[in-house]
């Protein structure tokens, strides 16, 4: 963990430095895992787009980079703003419509569909990539006790829906 | 009943594939004209800095002189050539502004 992150870090200096090979790499190692989440998030054709604008202001703030943090949860936290502006600028209409729909065949995209944002965020975090409920408390800008309860109140509601399913 | 944190640790993890080269391309294009306008922003600032600073000069120059008692007489016995330093003025500020599109077309291209 510690190694990759130096690994990162060096990449992100030499990013910014201006050295796009070195950010290409970050982008070819990080693309799966964002793409997926912003997917995951009822994104759906605009996670692309999101994940591109993401990856510019990473590119754009490489040199705020510090190591601390993986460069994933930076990464994410950054997606994770433009996801919400994205939101926030479509409020009126279309983000109902682009918020993961029920019924779409798809057993966990209809359970993702009946919860909120941030329960949505935390259970795909935490329980699909791996986080560590501190890292998606910091993700989410959330007091860990809340993320826990979080994570739980999505875990409670989707066991709900998995009981009447089965 | 099957396991629902397994079904979800599954279902919600990324999923396993090649990385994607022509996102990775494209993202590298994006980045590369990204850089590019910052540096033909920052060349355009430098510009205008300049182009101020210049007319800020020619300005201060006019007024200095049109002030002076000798230019007073100069206006006096002669408009025309109060009007001709007038008019080099000007173009001056014109050559200045005009070598201006050539630069930015350098710093985009």
């Amino acid at each position: 963990m510690q190694r990759e992150n130096e690994e990162d870090l060096a990449l992100s200096r030499r990013s910014a430095a201006g050295d796009s090979a070195a950010f290409a790499m970050l982008v070819e190692k990080y693309e799966r895992p964002l793409r997926s989440f912003l997917t995951r998030m009822g994104a759906g054709e605009i996670a692309d787009d999101v994940a591109q604008e993401a990856f510019l202001k990473a590119w754009r703030a490489a040199g705020q980079y510090d190591g601390r943090a993986r460069y994933s949860t930076w990464l994410t936290r950054i997606a994770w703003r433009c996801r919400l502006d994205q939101l926030r600028r479509n409020r009126s209409v279309e983000a109902q419509d682009e918020a993961v729909t029920p019924s779409s065949g798809d057993e966990v995209q209809d359970m993702l569909a009946r919860l909120s944002d941030s329960e949505r965020a935390a259970l795909i975090l935490c329980d699909g990539h791996g986080w560590t409920h501190t890292e998606a408390a910091d993700l989410l800008s959330v007091p860990l006790g809340t993320l826990k309860s979080t994570v739980a109140r999505a875990k409670s509601k989707c066991r709900e829906m998995w009981s009447a399913h089965a | 009943m099957p396991d629902l944190d397994a079904f979800l640790a599954t279902a919600l993890a990324p999923e396993d594939r090649e990385p994607d080269r022509l996102f990775v391309a494209r993202m590298q294009a994006q980045v590369r004209l990204d850089a590019r306008l910052t540096q033909a922003r920052r060349a355009m600032a430098r510009r205008l800095g300049l182009q101020l600073l210049g007319i800020a000069a020619v300005a201060a120059a006019v007024l200095i002189v049109a002030a002076s008692p000798a230019a007073g007489r100069l206006i006096a016995y002669s408009p025309e050539i109060f009007v001709l330093s007038l008019l080099a003025a000007f173009g001056f500020v014109v050559a200045m502004f005009s070598a201006a599109p050539q630069s930015r077309r350098g710093a985009l291209g």
